[in-house]
């Protein structure tokens, strides 16, 4: 017999079957709507980004590369203060960005620091051999380093670059470099300790190093030559003499010509604070007027300072304080409290006042959708110019650049003037 | 009282009326089912074409090369970077398109005759993948043999005859080569990008006119194009056109480029 009720059954199996076959739909609609808003969401952050390199670039222009400072205009763009980056959230119409503008030669340019130096970063001696065979010419490779050997054996092989590095994400093609390295905030106990505080406060190697860090090196008309053997004698002596030096020491340095570096001078037996800020201010030992790899004194902080091998941390902490003020040129460094003639030979090499290459650092973000960016800039005969733009790995920068918390908001753009299309 | 049926009248309407609608939904039915592949097709290739436009411009927009006219200490390492539309000496495939009145933004002009067009340049800041970021193991040697190489420069190719065997397919084919090496001709992997694509050419906007070709490997000083004209057709079909600014070019009107390279004087007067 025929049971009652399997009408209702049927019916029920069907509208149920339909039910799904709606959903399935719907579903697959849905999901192909959200990644087009997705996308479009992701180009339209990207914009805004990229009008933030505007805004942090435009704060560059009519920037003297002479003396690069933390009163310049560049230094609080984004900020309330120097030493609250990027806390202003800037809108424009329905996206917002916050932006950093970085002095690169405040940061350890990872293509021309030696051995020493790199050392002194939160890497391994095995991170840092590699670093210096995969940068630098040659085939024969460190002990715990790698060459072409190494990187042709891999699964993926290519060639160990042999040159310079374009960016900081190229440090994943090195051997022993992956995205902790880089990016993690260390939460323990970095070896050796980059930043004083706790071991929650240590930088991430991305927010202390830079691959173009180009500085102004001190040189002018007004200066004295000091890198030659040649040239008269006599009105050399009467330069150096009108200078401000003693002639015992002005005689040391004709006898011992060529100087090619400060330390050398700064070295001479018996020299005084006072004789150190002359030779600094008014001597020259250098034809070049650019150098890579220095670190700037007015912008740096007391981590980068301190990866430099002969700059003690007491000294660095005497630095960082006086950066308020900021130094108008090389020699001013001697007026620096604690800085010694002895000390201040082991690093005035390594260091400079003027920078000619610069980093905006940016994340745009619409709705939920964020993009980091960084661009480099280069100062070269007066006139700014933009030579890079990488995108961020993470959409969570700011922690990784160690911002501080966005404090206020400036409208650059009412959204309600905006019309989408 | 007695319960009233209904008419025969009352019963031809309702059946009619049953009738005739069954018939339109099965009309739309099956019309539907019969347009269905023609719309798929149809949505497939203005998806592709979507696709292939956002590619292009993706990695068109992360252009670089190396000393870019501004700052000579940088080109300390080489020449490792390069925009080109010929690494092969001779340009003879492209002679030179039209349009040269219109402006960069403006997409009218080119007819697109064919030619075997090649652009091959160097790009740099393309995100690294998030896979290989989210990676847990963390490990150097394993991450290359998931992902392959992250991060610097990478060489990308966009061309109608790829460097390796097509396999019979016919298309615009990309190349794309991590780290970037020092031969502009081969490397890396290719695959097909755009397919049932005959025609290509590229058109460099130099700040005042279109040019036919560029070569940063034997231009003084070098500088990008502002914009590159991308023009792509079946053979029958009406050309398609679109433009990429290139984001650090620094090529206006006021400031034109006036040496594309070698082989690449002259532009459309």
């Amino acid at each position: 017999m025929k049971r009652r009720g399997s009408t209702f059954v049927i019916t029920l199996a069907v509208i149920s079957a339909l039910t799904v076959v709606v959903a399935g739909i719907s579903s697959t609609i849905s999901l192909a709507s959200r990644a087009r808003v997705n996308r479009e969401a992701a180009r339209r952050a990207r914009v805004v980004a990229l009008s933030g390199i505007q805004y942090g670039f435009s704060a560059l222009v009519g920037q003297s590369t002479a003396t690069t400072g933390q009163n310049d205009t560049w230094a609080t763009t984004g900020c309330s203060a120097f030493t609250s980056p990027a806390d202003i959230v800037y809108q424009v119409g329905d996206g917002y960005f916050r932006v950093q503008v970085v002095d690169a030669t405040s940061l350890v340019d990872i293509n021309t620091a030696p051995a020493a130096q790199l050392q002194n970063l939160p890497l391994t001696q095995e991170q840092v051999d590699s670093l210096l065979d995969f940068r630098s010419a040659g085939e024969t490779a460190r002990p715990d380093g790698a060459k072409d050997s190494v990187y042709n054996s891999l699964a993926q092989p290519y060639n160990a670059k042999l040159g310079r590095l374009d960016t900081i994400d190229e440090l994943l093609q090195v051997q022993y470099f992956t995205r902790d390295t880089i990016w993690d905030i260390p939460t323990t106990s970095a070896n050796p300790q980059v930043a004083t505080g706790s071991s929650g406060l240590q930088p991430t190697l991305a927010s202390m190093i830079a691959v173009d860090a180009t500085a102004t090196l001190p040189s002018g008309a007004g200066r004295i030559n000091v890198s030659t053997t040649g040239g008269n004698q006599q009105q050399l002596s009467r330069q150096l003499q009108g200078a401000g030096l003693p002639i015992s020491l002005v005689t040391q340095i004709i006898q011992r010509r060529p100087f090619t570096t400060y330390g050398a001078l700064l070295r001479l037996p018996g020299v005084t604070i006072q004789q150190a800020t002359i030779m600094l201010t008014r001597l020259q030992v250098s034809a070049a007027t650019t150098a890579e790899g220095r670190i700037n004194l007015n912008t740096a902080t007391q981590a980068v300072l301190q990866t430099l091998p002969n700059l003690q941390s007491d000294v660095a902490q005497a630095i960082v304080s006086h950066q308020n003020s900021p130094l108008a040129n090389i020699g001013a460094l001697m007026s620096i409290p604690g800085v010694s003639v002895p000390n201040a030979a082991a690093f005035v090499d390594s260091v400079t006042v003027g920078s000619q290459t610069f980093l905006i650092r940016v994340v745009g973000w619409v709705g939920n959708t964020s993009v980091a960016l960084e661009a480099t800039v280069t100062i070269a005969g007066g006139t700014p110019k933009i030579t890079k733009i990488v995108d961020q790995p993470f959409p969570n920068m700011d922690v990784r650049w160690n911002w501080a918390d966005a404090a206020s908001t400036n409208t650059l753009v009412d959204p309600s003037q905006v019309t989408t299309q | 009282m007695r319960r009233r049926g209904v008419t025969l009248i009352e019963l031809m309407i309702s059946l009619a009326g049953t009738a005739l609608l069954s018939a339109t939904v099965l009309y739309a039915y099956t019309n539907a089912i019969k347009v269905a592949p023609a719309i798929r097709k149809s949505q497939e290739t203005i998806d592709a074409d979507q696709a292939f436009r956002e590619k292009v411009a993706d990695i068109l927009g992360h252009v670089y090369v190396l000393n870019n006219g501004a700052n000579v200490a940088l080109a300390v390492g080489g020449q490792r970077t390069y925009f080109t539309t010929n690494p092969q000496a001779n340009n003879t495939g492209l002679s030179g398109g039209s349009g040269a009145a219109s402006s960069p933004g403006n997409s009218s002009g080119s007819s697109g005759t064919s030619r075997n067009a090649q652009l091959v340049f160097t790009a740099l800041g393309e995100p690294t993948s998030q896979a290989a970021l989210q990676d847990a193991s963390n490990d150097f040697v394993q991450q290359n043999q998931t992902r392959g190489p992250q991060g610097g420069i990478i060489e990308f190719a966009l061309e109608l005859t790829p460097v390796g065997d097509a396999g019979g397919k016919k298309g615009i084919f990309i190349r794309e080569q991590r780290p970037a090496d020092t031969d502009p001709t081969s490397g890396g992997y290719e695959w097909l990008l755009l397919p049932d694509v005959d025609n290509l050419m590229f058109e460099f906007w130099d700040g005042t006119q279109w040019q036919p070709g560029w070569d940063t490997t034997t231009q003084t000083p070098i500088r990008l194009p502002a914009a590159v004209r991308i023009t792509y057709s079946k053979s029958s079909d009406t050309p398609k056109v679109f433009v990429v600014r290139l984001p650090l070019s620094d090529a206006t009107p006021a400031n034109p480029v006036t040496n594309f390279g070698n082989g690449m004087a002259g532009g459309n007067q």
